[in-house]
């Protein structure tokens, strides 16, 4: 007669494995922590033409052209936006003036930018002469990609005599 | 004396296997599994970063692809270098009103190649590192790549 409480059958010993993994790992992690560093470096790549170059054209969209200048009171969106979406119309745009107090706010405006060229991928950073490299990065890294998804992921650096 | 004292080297209570159940040793498991993805997701082949001046720090970044390989520059507080050699003063240039370096222009023809690799401090004025920028486009570079710390690293 078989017992209705009995206990389960003891499993395969778990503890040689598990030791194993333990020492495996305690074998690779000071090994890695020797030979690696923990400072990842990471490049960002920049958009620029050489000096007989010019960057390919855009997909036709909405938005025909995209900068954003440093200024002392904030980030100023300058667009070029057609008046009609009919494609022989290339060159009708209407100029559009943003000003973004901070990075937040940067976000927001190009994703309405985004949204109505959801194609563009191509955006112009103009830094001002005294902004810092680390601004500079954040401002990038900021336009690449909003809260709400990506943004432009091709930042070009204004880095050219200034027209 | 009590029973702690007395069993000082002794194994556990639970028998004579030292307390190693499997209940006690899958959380180091975990433990060192995740040690190990976190270092790893910081390994890097590339050598160790040496900076051209004391107290030289890179930007940081939400970006985490690996740098390439290219020419180096380093635009520090104080000079320009190129593959760790001086090429200029980084005061002078930053309050130049030439856009084109010239020490690092001669500098970068004379190593040759396409690719280019920008190491600035962060503090590090637009003034300044927009002529390297300039100045590598016009010495023939056609791909630069701004290099700054991942902010995954540990």
């Amino acid at each position: 007669m078989r017992r209705l409480f009995s206990e389960a059958p003891a499993g395969p010993d778990l503890r040689p494995a598990l030791q194993s993994i333990v020492a495996l790992m305690v074998l690779l992690l000071p090994l890695l922590l020797m030979t690696t560093s923990l400072q990842k470096r990471a490049g960002i790549a920049l958009g620029v033409p050489g000096p007989d170059e010019e960057l390919p054209p855009e997909v036709p969209g909405a938005v025909e052209d995209l900068r954003v200048e440093r200024q002392a009171t904030g980030y100023l969106v300058r667009a070029s936006v057609r008046k009609t979406d009919v494609v022989g119309t290339a060159g009708n745009t209407e100029a559009k003036e943003v000003l973004a107090t901070d990075l937040t706010g940067l976000q927001e405006v190009l994703s309405t930018f985004k949204g109505l060229d959801p194609r563009r991928e191509r955006i112009t950073l103009v830094p001002a002469g005294d902004t810092p490299t680390d601004e500079v990065v954040r401002w990038m890294d900021a336009v690449r990609v909003g809260p709400s998804g990506e943004l432009f992921p091709k930042v070009i650096l204004a880095a050219g005599p200034r027209p | 004396m009590s029973m702690a004292g007395r069993r000082l080297f002794g194994g556990s209570p639970g028998g004579a296997d030292g307390g190693l159940t499997p209940a006690a040793l899958s959380p180091m498991v975990d433990v060192l599994t995740i040690l190990l993805v976190a270092v790893l997701r910081t390994w890097s082949a590339d050598p160790p970063f040496q900076a051209p001046e004391p107290g030289f720090t890179l930007p940081q970044t939400r970006e985490e692809a690996p740098p390439s390989r290219g020419v180096t520059i380093d635009v520090g507080a104080d000079g320009l270098y190129v593959e760790g050699w001086r090429a200029g003063s980084a005061r002078f240039w930053a309050d130049s009103e030439d856009i084109l370096v010239t020490d690092l222009y001669e500098a970068l023809q004379q190593r040759g190649g396409s690719t280019v690799v920008i190491r600035a401090h962060e503090s590090a004025p637009w003034s300044l590192v927009g002529k390297v920028l300039f100045t590598a486009q016009q010495a023939g570079y056609g791909e630069i790549e701004l290099v700054a710390v991942s902010r995954a690293s540990l």
